[in-house]
């Protein structure tokens, strides 16, 4: 064969070769990068993926407060007073937790966490000449109120922040009072104090009283700690107080309780809310 | 042709279009024929069927070991672990589902006390997704011979995804973090059931629930009377239970609620499960407990006495339990 057509074959041979590589790198990448994107392990994640919305990420620009997302719905401005409703939605995992215990209610056939242990209790509107602190009233109130200056229009607020949110936690502490020592502070915030220990037959009733910051407990039960005690008895009215009936014979000179509390417990950092969509 | 001195020097500098010098004709037609189209072709077809092949074999076959894909379309690369999905601000990863946070932490004289918050991972549904089953939790200094195992865990009605750990006052907080065991898996729940006199007060201790391995739930004291009781018990070979106990008084009567069962002698939340007011969530895992009994019917007399007593204390253990991964604590905690 001569040379020249030799040489024609090998260049024929190399572009047939290139063409179909060219070709085949190609789908090598795209067919792994596909599967890639369903067979990597649970530990990696692309950022690039979109993500498909689901029930509880009501709105994308929710704001994530502990195991909660805040999500602003309204915004309304009257005279010298702006309000900022928003909704409170669980992140919690709560797959087979009894209604009761999450303290569920049901709407329109739904049930929704009533998010009162999380609360998103100081705010503050920024505008480029200073800042209005303002929140909601209680726990269970869905409206931020802030106080301004007349003349305020929505679109100063350059941002909105909360700057004190805080989550309800168990807390239970153990603790004695005693003749000696009739009255404790048992928790930072929690003061208790023997009121009276009275023989009623074969029963010693133990009356206890609390005083507490509403702003750090959200609740505060006094039991008996161990055995011989009956069920402990809040006071309808009034001051709390406890009325416990010892029933397991001499009463200890040191009478062992426990308070069983609910803290707000404060979240640390401050949470940028949006008000995109809103005005 | 004679008077060149170097003919092969020629032959090789003569261009393919240079007329053979052989044939004695000039360029014509006829000429490219003499040209191999079809072998070149050939040679093409045959060189992208070689390479065709090795592509589908490269596509069948995935990517041989330690081959790196980078796919140059984002920054992103996808071989690098990072946590399951995104989870929300300060949350660690706990499982491909949940991250959890350590919101506070609080010395006292009597615990050094936990606050930890949990929420779902990525876009989950946690309507979906059960809340962590943690067997324990460990309060670590980096150092495994100063881990601190809690005391207890515990949570309350109505605070979703909110868990408070107590560990021992004494434990060291340096460079502190503490550290979920997962109880994963199926659990096993054994009850042990005693049949008594219909005499109060009777105080009973030292019953033993094996579940093997070393895994031994004691209940160290058991006091039934005729309107409260009190169960504690503790584990044996660092095993973690949830422990309920139901006294039953055998032929006392009903006085008439559909809710609560007059007849028993239980922890508040077997008393009332369902009921709103309830007060006491089911207990956590342990390595020990204690409960109050309570009792909601008629005061035993000598018109409602029982005639006998039944008593069933039933243990839950987890089969197998997992660490997860360390939480810190927050700066200055």
């Amino acid at each position: 064969m001569k040379p020249r057509a030799i040489l024609l074959i090998v260049v024929a041979f190399a572009l047939g070769a290139f063409a179909a590589g060219s070709i085949g790198v190609r789908v090598i990448r795209e067919v792994r990068t596909a599967e890639g994107a369903t067979s990597l392990p649970p530990s990696v994640t692309t950022t690039s993926q979109p993500q498909d919305p689901v029930t509880f990420q009501v709105s994308p620009t929710e704001t994530i407060i502990g195991s909660a997302a805040l999500v602003p719905t309204t915004l309304d401005s009257s005279g010298s007073s702006v309000a900022i409703g928003y909704d409170l939605v669980t992140l919690a995992p709560h797959a087979g937790v009894e209604s009761w215990m999450a303290f569920f209610v049901s709407v329109g056939g739904t049930e929704i966490g009533d998010l009162d242990h999380v609360y998103p209790r100081g705010w503050s509107i920024d505008t480029e000449g200073g800042s209005f602190p303002g929140g909601p009233a209680n726990p269970t109130t869905r409206v931020a109120r802030f106080d301004v200056e007349e003349g305020f229009s929505l679109s100063d607020i350059t941002d909105v922040r909360i700057t004190d949110a805080v989550a309800l936690f168990p807390l239970d502490v153990p603790f004695t009072l005693s003749q000696d020592e009739p009255r404790r502070e048992i928790a930072e915030g929690v003061t208790v104090e023997l009121l009276n220990v009275s023989d009623q037959g074969t029963s010693t009733i133990v009356q206890v009283g609390v005083s507490f910051d509403p702003l750090v407990f959200d609740a505060v039960f006094i039991d008996g700690d161990g055995p011989g005690w009956r069920s402990a008895v809040r006071e309808a009215e009034g001051r709390p107080r406890f009325n416990l009936t010892w029933v397991g014979g001499g009463i200890p000179a040191d009478i062992p309780l426990v308070m069983e509390a609910a803290v707000w417990v404060p979240l640390s950092g401050e949470f940028a809310v949006s008000l995109e969509g809103l005005r | 042709m004679s008077d060149d001195p170097n003919p092969d020097y020629r032959d090789l500098l003569r261009s393919p279009y240079d007329p053979d010098p052989d044939d004695g004709a000039g360029r014509s037609g006829e000429g490219d024929s003499e040209l191999p189209w079809v072998p070149a072709v050939v040679a093409a077809a045959l060189g992208a069927f070689l390479v065709g092949a090795f592509v589908v074999y490269a596509v069948v076959a995935g990517p041989v070991e330690d081959e790196v894909l980078v796919d140059e379309s984002t920054t992103t690369t996808q071989a690098v672990p990072v946590q399951a999905t995104e989870v929300p601000d300060g949350f660690v990863a706990i499982t491909d589902e949940i991250g959890a946070r350590v919101v506070s932490v609080d010395t006292s004289a009597h615990a050094i006390t936990v606050a930890v918050s949990t929420a779902v991972a990525g876009t989950l549904d946690p309507a979906e997704v059960e809340p962590l089953h943690v067997a324990y939790w460990v309060l670590d200094d980096g150092d495994t011979a100063d881990a601190n195992p809690m005391v207890r865990q515990y949570e309350i009605i109505g605070s979703l995804g909110n868990v408070t750990v107590d560990f021992p006052p004494q434990a060291s907080l340096r460079e502190p973090e503490i550290i979920p065991y997962l109880a994963s898996g199926e659990t096993t729940s054994h009850t042990l059931t005693l049949e008594l006199d219909a005499s109060v007060p009777q105080v009973l201790g030292g019953m033993m629930i094996d579940f093997g391995n070393g895994r031994v739930v004691v209940i160290d004291e058991l006091t039934i009377a005729d309107g409260w009781g009190w169960v504690a018990w503790s584990t044996l070979g660092d095993a973690v239970a949830m422990v309920d106990v139901i006294v039953t008084f055998e032929g006392t009567d009903d006085p008439g609620s559909d809710m609560i069962d007059p007849t028993r002698l239980a922890s508040a939340h077997l008393q009332t499960p369902g009921f709103f007011g309830a007060q006491v969530p089911p207990p956590l895992y342990g390595f020990t407990g204690s409960a109050s009994l309570v009792r909601a019917g008629e005061p035993l007399s000598s018109v409602n006495s029982p005639t006998a007593i039944t008593v069933d204390i039933t243990a839950t253990v987890p089969d197998s339990v997992v660490q997860g991964s360390p939480i810190p604590l927050p700066s200055g905690g």
